[in-house]
């Protein structure tokens, strides 16, 4: 599975024998889990794939199965999306596309946190009974990010978060002393975010441009009171986002064996 | 147009029918026509974070030849696609504009820029001068847990079968030695026995000191993730302050600095009482031995320690641990007797799989080697060991700290197999090496930090300093800075930035860092992960590896260090993985590697060795249950070790502890992260933290200036109050990733006198209030 599922390495030439056995079971397998996940889908339950934490010999691990955010689609993700408020809420405070990727160091990167965080706060507790700060769960990141909306003491609109499986939030997430300037100057350079309303035929659905990885919860960015206006879905009444828009895996067409 | 065999084209088919039901863009394909200089067009290769010891494997994301993404790898089982905040942001620090790009030589007192073979000649010319000068024994490198393992491998090989001194040493010295030593003692043989998996299976997590939400939050995301799975986990943060991995934990039992040796004995004390131990197992697998008491701490000059083992047994044993009753350990430590007892109940009870974790703060302990010891004791008399879940884990704090200082062997006494002082291991390295047995010295010289005292007193007077910051991170850094001024003193730093060892240096020599060139690490569980160069270094900058060549062909040892340059990672790590060639070791070949993410040894019959001594997982135990064949009568040690003080404990002139240690956001000495503006700007300083009730009778608050003194220097420091951390009344608590706030010129260097490992935990301060007069 390793073998086969593993990097795309430039230095793996060599194929053994055997591999194409593997390959075959792959692809069956990836059949398998995309009909029984389209199943789910369509049955209107939020379907999680790879939670992260089946073990290495775990017969079932996808390669690329992501920790956190699979397939995360559906009647909860639409009722979340139903439940917050409009996206003009992130436009009324002047929040656009730039201020969305100007928080990060290059597309897809962790956010920077942008409001004031006391230090003694850990962050964590959506997920534990007690809170995990003793506090029953008041006062920690996901007393906000978990359902989202206006909060009176930032007087902004909270994004959910895509990923509230993760407790140790400030592992990826750091706030910012903006007046402290640079330890040293950075000629740091990355790369334009993908190009909107990527649609096939003019009219089509655009496909999903980047990585799931952690971001499987369309509402986060596209609907959530977090949502800047530019990738602000403009029809929020669908439920099932995956079943027009797709991510694009390669752009090689298909060519018979 | 690309064309595809049948098989390559099944390949590809497959990976990408199975990403897109698991719904993941695919990371690895990049079709060079259609590459656009946005995200979607961006090629990811693999390689483990540049970072800590737990060895994320991450993609990096390159276009127009340099790194511009990171994402976590979703194939690694190590973090399965997550990263921390570091690791998402490492590529920037390849970015800082003030790169080293050339190398520098000091003339008239200046660093001035030469060009690298100008700089690589005089260092091998000194090198030749000294030795003639002064011995072999005056020339001596000091690496890091952060080189690669061919870094670490050439380096010993010059120094020791080269040159033909034990002068090498690194600064895992500073920060894993007492786990070795631990390892050592106990086993037989280095590091754990379990796996990361083992925190799949474990539901009872003990941290020993560590402070694991921010120095291995990866690892403890899964722990996390654990609870979420399965109410019934516990997790135990045992510490000496309050920390963010005390507010997520179950149970937080804060200790007196220095009581976990008095802890753990009284644990095991109300083990035995209870009648909680696996009897059968300790009968079996464990043999009882006792070293010497009143061992010292180092501080005298020249100072040297020979432990002496003898037999113990379980009635000896029984009875020193009885001197820890609840009550004596409360006296001691400030644990209650309820807590010290719910610790006995969690590793007594026999339906909890339990797993110990520790780093610095066990390692960094002049009584280091014991309190590893006193951990893994507790697991033995239970028999919750070498099992799934069951494991004592000694995390490491660098990315290669195992795989280079550890498995490479560089340090003073020792070899890639073995150790200097053993004649059958000094042999096999002179055979691989091919090169006179004599030629290797059978006498350990200096460890770190007696080198650095030796290079104040003259005895060594060349040093060559790669991937490490020492001028920020000695203890006692007052003293080893103006060691390494005096004059007739010649210091070469590999670096990547100017750093205050740079300030030090005769010599700048400009490296190529991580992704820069083709490497190796190897990280806690035994896992060795390669990396492919992926992006040029820039101007003259050069892989250490490769310095370390050049350099030993100017001194004449072209014939030893014969690798082109295409293929000298593959070469060494061929030529290196002959010293680990046998069951109990055996690495994955370097073809394998290059295809995994990462592959634990020992490697035996196409295998990874997740649970090591025990007959069901380890091709090399013999029998059918454990087999703990790295010592020689087969079996584990429990060490008699008792609770001594720490050499400086605060009094009426300094009345606080002083704790030492890092923040998430920095790695070690900030060259890198501070370079990093998300980093930078998250922690852009250092600063003190202070205990409310202390601060209210100093009349200080938060922000505010303060002086920290010890016997040995004096700093300012903004105070911390109920920030981050918060120490207990009596503690202050300093990070040292700042190099303008350097704490290290206030701590000790007293070290464990069997690991040799500084603690930079404890010493004694005062805090004055500065007054505005």
């Amino acid at each position: 599975m390793r073998g086969a599922g593993g990097k795309n390495q430039p230095g793996l030439k060599a194929f053994r024998p055997g591999y194409t056995f593997i390959a075959l079971c792959v692809v069956l397998l990836g059949a398998l889990v995309f009909i029984v996940g389209s199943v789910l889908n369509f049955g209107g339950d939020a379907t999680v794939t790879g939670n992260g934490h089946a073990g290495e010999g775990a017969a079932l691990q996808l390669p690329g199965a992501p920790p956190g955010g699979g397939a995360r689609t559906g009647r909860p993700m639409a009722a979340a999306f139903r439940a917050a408020p409009r996206a003009e809420s992130a436009a009324a405070q002047g929040r656009h596309l730039e201020t969305f990727y100007g928080r990060r160091a290059y597309p897809g990167a962790p956010p920077a946190i942008p409001h004031p965080v006391a230090q003694d706060f850990a962050g964590n507790g959506g997920a534990r009974p007690d809170g995990g700060d003793g506090q029953g769960g008041a006062g920690d990141c996901i007393a906000c990010h978990g359902p989202g909306g206006y909060t009176e003491r930032f007087a902004a609109y909270a994004p959910v978060t895509p990923h509230p499986e993760f407790e140790n939030c400030r592992q990826c997430h750091v706030p910012q002393q903006e007046a402290s300037g640079l330890f040293k100057a950075s000629d740091w350079r990355t790369v334009a975010p993908p190009p909107l309303g990527q649609s096939a035929l003019g009219g089509s659905p655009p496909r999903i441009p980047h990585s799931l990885q952690l971001r499987g919860n369309c509402v986060a960015c596209h609907g959530g009171p977090g949502a800047v206006p530019e990738i602000a879905t403009k029809h929020p009444e669908r439920e099932n986002c995956r079943q027009c828009h797709v991510p694009s895996q390669s752009r090689q067409d298909w060519r018979r064996p | 147009m690309t064309t595809y065999t049948r098989r390559e084209f099944i390949k590809r088919a497959a990976l990408q029918s199975a990403v897109v039901a698991a719904g993941v863009s695919f990371p690895g394909i990049v079709f060079p026509a259609q590459q656009s200089a946005n995200i979607s067009g961006v090629e990811w290769k693999k390689a483990p974070c540049r970072f800590c010891g737990v060895g994320c494997g991450l993609l990096v994301g390159l276009s127009g030849g340099r790194a511009v993404a990171v994402k976590g790898d979703p194939a690694s089982p190590v973090n399965r696609g997550l990263a921390c905040v570091k690791g998402y942001h490492v590529v920037q620090a390849l970015y800082g504009r003030d790169r080293l790009t050339q190398a520098l030589v000091r003339k008239n007192g200046k660093l001035v820029p030469v060009p690298i073979g100008e700089a690589l000649e005089l260092v091998a010319a000194k090198m030749k001068e000294t030795i003639a000068k002064n011995g072999k024994d005056a020339v001596a490198i000091y690496g890091s847990g952060q080189w690669t393992i061919p870094d670490g491998y050439v380096a010993l090989k010059l120094f020791k079968g080269a040159i033909g001194t034990n002068n090498v040493e690194a600064n895992a010295r500073l920060c894993m030695a007492s786990a070795v030593t631990g390892f050592i003692s106990g086993f037989g043989l280095d590091e754990p026995m379990g796996c990361y998996e083992d925190i799949d299976h474990a539901n009872t997590f003990v941290l020993w000191g560590n402070n694991m939400a921010e120095m291995h939050p990866v690892l403890f995301s899964r722990i996390l993730a654990r609870r979420r799975d399965d109410p019934n986990v516990k997790i135990i943060d045992l510490a000496t302050r309050t920390t963010r991995t005390s507010r997520m934990a179950d149970h937080s039992i804060l200790f007196a600095p220095q009581t976990d040796l008095a802890i753990a004995n009284g644990v095991a004390n109300l083990l035995i009482r209870g009648g909680k131990l696996d009897r059968d197992f300790i009968a079996k697998h464990c043999s009882f031995k006792q070293g010497k008491f009143d061992i010292g701490y180092g501080l005298e000059e020249r100072f040297k320690f020979k432990e002496k083992v003898t037999d113990s047994s379980f009635a000896a044993y029984k009875a020193l641990v009885a001197e820890y009753s609840p009550a004596s350990v409360a006296r001691l430590s400030g644990v209650s007797p309820q807590d010290l007892s719910y610790l006995a109940s969690l590793y007594g009870d026999p339906n909890r799989k339990v797993m110990s974790l520790w780093c610095m703060g066990a390692n960094q302990h002049t009584r280091g080697t014991w309190i590893n010891n006193l951990i893994y004791n507790l697991h033995l008399l239970t028999g919750k060991i070498s099992s799934p879940g069951n494991s004592p884990f000694s995390l490491t704090g660098q990315p290669s700290a195992c795989g280079t200082v550890r498995e490479v062997g560089t340090l003073t006494h020792k070899l890639p197999k073995g150790v200097v002082t053993n004649k059958a291991h000094r042999e096999l390295a002179a055979k691989i090496w091919n090169v006179p047995v004599e030629r290797i010295p059978a006498k350990p010289t200096h460890h770190t930090v007696d080198m650095f005292r030796a290079l104040d007193r003259g005895d060594i007077r060349f040093v060559w300093i790669q991937v490490t910051n020492p001028m920020v991170t000695m203890p006692k850094l007052n003293r080893y800075r103006a060691g390494a001024k005096k004059d007739g003193r010649f210091v070469v730093v590999s670096e990547i930035y100017p750093t205050p060892t740079t300030d030090v240096a005769d010599v700048v020599l400009p490296s190529a860092m991580w992704i820069e060139r083709e490497g190796m690490f190897g990280n806690s569980e035994r896992r060795t992960q390669h990396w492919e160069k992926m992006v040029e270094p820039p101007g003259e900058a050069m892989s250490d590896t490769w310095q370390l060549i050049e350099v030993a062909r100017r001194l004449g040892y072209e014939k030893l260090f014969p690798w082109p340059r295409e293929t000298h990672i593959r070469d060494i790590w061929n030529e290196y993985t002959r010293f680990h060639d046998n069951p109990k070791h055996r690495m994955a070949p370097y073809e394998l590697l290059r295809e995994r993410p990462g592959v634990r040894w020992p490697f035996v019959n196409g295998k990874e060795t997740r649970w090591r001594y025990n007959a069901k997982y380890d091709p090399a135990a013999k029998g059918t249950s454990f087999d703990f064949y790295g010592k020689p009568d087969g079996r584990a040690w429990i060490w008699l070790r008792r609770y001594e003080p720490p050499p400086e404990m605060p009094d009426g002139e300094y009345p606080y502890w002083l704790n030492t240690g890092r923040v998430i956001e920095h790695w070690h000495t900030g060259s890198m992260t501070r370079r990093i503006p998300i980093l930078h700007r998250a922690v852009p300083a250092a600063y003190v933290e202070i205990n409310a009730e202390d601060a209210r009778k100093l009349a200080i608050v938060n922000g505010e200036n303060v002086r920290l003194v010890s016997r040995r220097g004096k700093i300012e420091l903004p105070v911390a109050i109920d920030q981050r951390g918060s120490p207990p009344p009596g503690q202050v608590f300093v990070p040292f990733f700042d190099e303008a706030k350097l704490i290290n010129e206030l701590t000790l260097d007293a070290y464990c006198p069997i690991s040799k490992q500084p603690d930079y935990k404890k010493c004694a301060v005062r805090v004055e209030k500065i007054s505005r007069a």
